[in-house]
């Protein structure tokens, strides 16, 4: 059943990105899944146009107000196209009726990208499932949604739309400082075209799983050290003065903590890192960084992070500030704020789960996260079935850091690693 | 898949070289079956290139002009007269022509440039300012209010495109009014025409549109 609200404020996390994405930042995220079958572009299309009344958040266009952004419902209809160009759009090349994702296809591959400001990785898995299961009910398959993806048909609960961050505030808690420490940045040859390199590395999951176990740390932790680690190694770090620490900024999905069922951005980050001083040992760095990510993904630290959030944007002075004047200060201070205060984003969507009767039709899952003129390079990880795909995205030419990376898992780990990727003439 | 002994690695067949460590492993790439291909940009884009000539060139006139104005100074800005046309084709141009601006921006900007130049023509004239304000002004908008008017009426899905600039004019519509009620000397039927054009556009708001206008200025200012 269609909500009929005439329109939505962003959400916390979402306030910041359209501000940050109209000039260097790309808030792009994209999600693909690799079927069984070359994509049908008519039952796509149809499952799109019946899967759109039960989100009303994805239904939307963004619009300029006085003070804020704010999301507007969108009576057009978003078009599956066939996918051309680079991966992880920008907003402003999103040509889609004014819709903040997008839906294509390529051969067997099913793709969304999505704005940030619409909702998080989540809140999109959800949205991209039912549209699937719609799909692959249109192509006559026998569907049991086993209670795992919502339902099409359904009535949409007013939890689905709520901005979390505002349910779990405490005006009266205690809040974190917004200064945070300089962080290092990659350095390398921006990519021709504006393109971006997204390297897939797929590694089996049970193996990966019991030598985390043996360090007695999480995938997180261990992928995030191990970033730290090649990006030293990579950029000369042990023999530069330059001592600014390399930090790891790590999403985090707060459903798990608080009991929200919200389809729009609920995430909370936490910064991890070390100084690199004299040699490089990753056994220090991963009880450092795992010490530290289980400090920052504390109840405590996530809820003082949200009391600092919404009381920002509570702030009478910012909220009184017109739009225009909010655009210019964000789009400097998120330099100093925001992304100079981390190396690199590690964003983990852990398990990708799906009933069996789409599992049957769903070879691989591929997750990627757009990147940034000041942060050229992230990692993102998923798993799905029996397989890991770390992705890295990169807008420089250099493979130093994913090179050391995967060589890690080949060589050291003795695993079997697969590569995929795109690529593009002159690069 | 092909193997890289390099980095030990697999990687996938499309793939020519290792895009880890660049290893050619292959001459007969198979086709991508995860990304399309993206061919190198081979144009060079002309317009925004003939576009950035023509700025440089208006830039450089419009100081020559205000230059050799300055160094033979007679007490007479005659530089205006130049600078005021060729900026006004500016935004004819770039901003009403050839740019996908909603139509009441470009109908705001076409009054308020119209009005400026042909200030600055009269003011050059040496009559002081006379005609433009008086007459003109007025008139135009007029005009821009009323194609505002038709133009939402014509294309109602566009109206919040509009609004700003359609509130901007009409403010502006009551200008001549005012300037009158000061003692400044207006011509009456342009003054007549462009307070008719805003008073009724107030009204027909007042009375078919003002829970859309609620709504719209409770989205806008967030209430």
């Amino acid at each position: 059943m269609p909500d009929k609200r005439e329109w939505y404020r962003l959400d916390t996390a979402a306030k910041i990105y359209p501000s940050i994405s109209q000039t260097h930042n790309n808030t792009t995220f994209r999600l693909e899944l690799e079927l069984d079958e070359p994509v049908s572009r008519e039952n796509l299309q149809e499952a799109l146009v019946k899967v759109m009344p039960r989100f009303p958040t994805f239904a939307v266009t963004l619009r300029r107000g006085m003070f804020w952004y704010y999301l507007e419902p969108n009576p057009a209809i978003p078009v599956v196209r066939e996918e051309s160009g680079f991966p992880c759009k920008r907003l402003k090349d999103f040509i889609n009726h004014g819709f903040l994702f997008n839906i294509m296809y390529y051969k067997k591959n099913v793709i969304m990208e999505c704005f940030h400001g619409l909702a998080d990785g989540a809140g999109a898995i959800e949205f991209f499932k039912t549209l699937l299961y719609e799909y692959f009910k249109l192509r006559g398959y026998d569907m049991d949604a086993e209670g795992m993806v919502l339902d099409a048909d359904g009535k949409v609960p007013a939890e689905e739309l709520e901005n979390s961050f505002n349910a779990y505030y405490d005006a009266k808690g205690e809040s974190n400082k917004l200064r945070v420490p300089k962080a290092f940045h990659i350095m390398g040859t921006p990519n021709t075209d504006g393109g971006i390199f997204l390297t897939h590395g797929m590694i089996g999951l049970k193996e990966f799983l019991g030598k985390v176990k043996e360090k007695g740390v999480t995938v997180s932790a261990y992928i995030a050290a191990l970033l730290i680690a090649c990006t030293a190694k990579d950029q000369g770090l042990e023999y530069r003065k330059d001592k600014h620490p390399i930090i790891i900024s790590v999403p985090m999905d707060l459903r798990g903590m608080f009991p929200s069922h919200t389809l729009r951005n609920f995430i909370s980050f936490a910064n991890v890192g070390t100084v690199i001083e004299g040699k490089i040992e990753f056994d220090r760095i991963l009880a450092d960084v795992s010490a530290q990510l289980k400090a920052g993904l504390s109840k405590e630290s996530i809820s003082a992070n949200i009391n600092k959030n919404v009381g920002f944007e509570k702030n009478p002075f910012i909220r009184m500030t017109p739009l225009f004047v909010k655009n210019l200060v964000v789009s400097s201070s998120y330099k100093h704020f925001g992304e100079g205060g981390y190396t690199m984003v590690l964003s983990n969507l852990r398990t990708a789960q799906f009933p069996k009767t789409m599992q049957a039709h769903i070879r691989q899952v591929y997750y990627a996260l757009g990147v940034s003129d000041m942060n050229p390079m992230n990692c993102v990880v998923v798993s799905y079935q029996d397989k890991m795909v770390i992705t890295f995205a990169r807008g420089i030419r250099e493979t130093g850091i994913p090179r050391r990376f995967f060589e890690h898992f080949s060589k050291e780990l003795g695993m079997r690693v697969e590569i995929r990727g795109n690529e593009w003439s002159g690069q | 898949m092909n193997y890289c002994g390099d980095c030990k690695v697999y990687v996938d067949g499309c793939l020519k070289d290792c895009p880890l460590c660049g290893k050619r492993l292959t001459d007969s790439p198979s086709e991508n079956e995860l990304y399309p291909h993206v061919a190198k940009k081979k144009f060079v884009d002309r317009k925004s290139l003939t576009m950035e000539y023509l700025s440089f060139a208006t830039f450089v006139v419009i100081c020559v002009c205000i230059a050799v104005n300055l160094l033979t100074w007679s007490g007479h800005p005659w530089f205006l007269a130049v600078a005021a046309p060729v900026l006004y084709a500016w935004v004819l141009v770039r901003a009403t022509i050839l740019s996908d601006l909603s139509a009441g921006l470009k109908a705001f900007l076409q009054v308020v440039t119209l009005t400026a130049m042909f200030l600055a023509f009269d003011y050059v004239g040496g009559n002081g300012l006379g005609w433009s304000y008086q007459v003109l002004m007025p008139l135009l908008l007029a005009a821009g209010i009323g194609y505002v008017d038709f133009y939402s009426y014509y294309h109602k899905s566009y109206w919040r495109e509009n609004l700003l600039y359609a509130f901007f004019l009409l403010l502006l519509g009551f200008l001549p009014l005012i300037l009158y009620l000061f003692g400044v000397q207006i011509a009456f039927a342009p003054l007549v025409l462009s307070t008719f054009a805003s008073g009724i556009t107030v009204l027909g708001i007042l009375r078919f549109a003002l829970r859309q206008i609620k709504l719209e200025i409770q989205k806008k200012f967030h209430m």
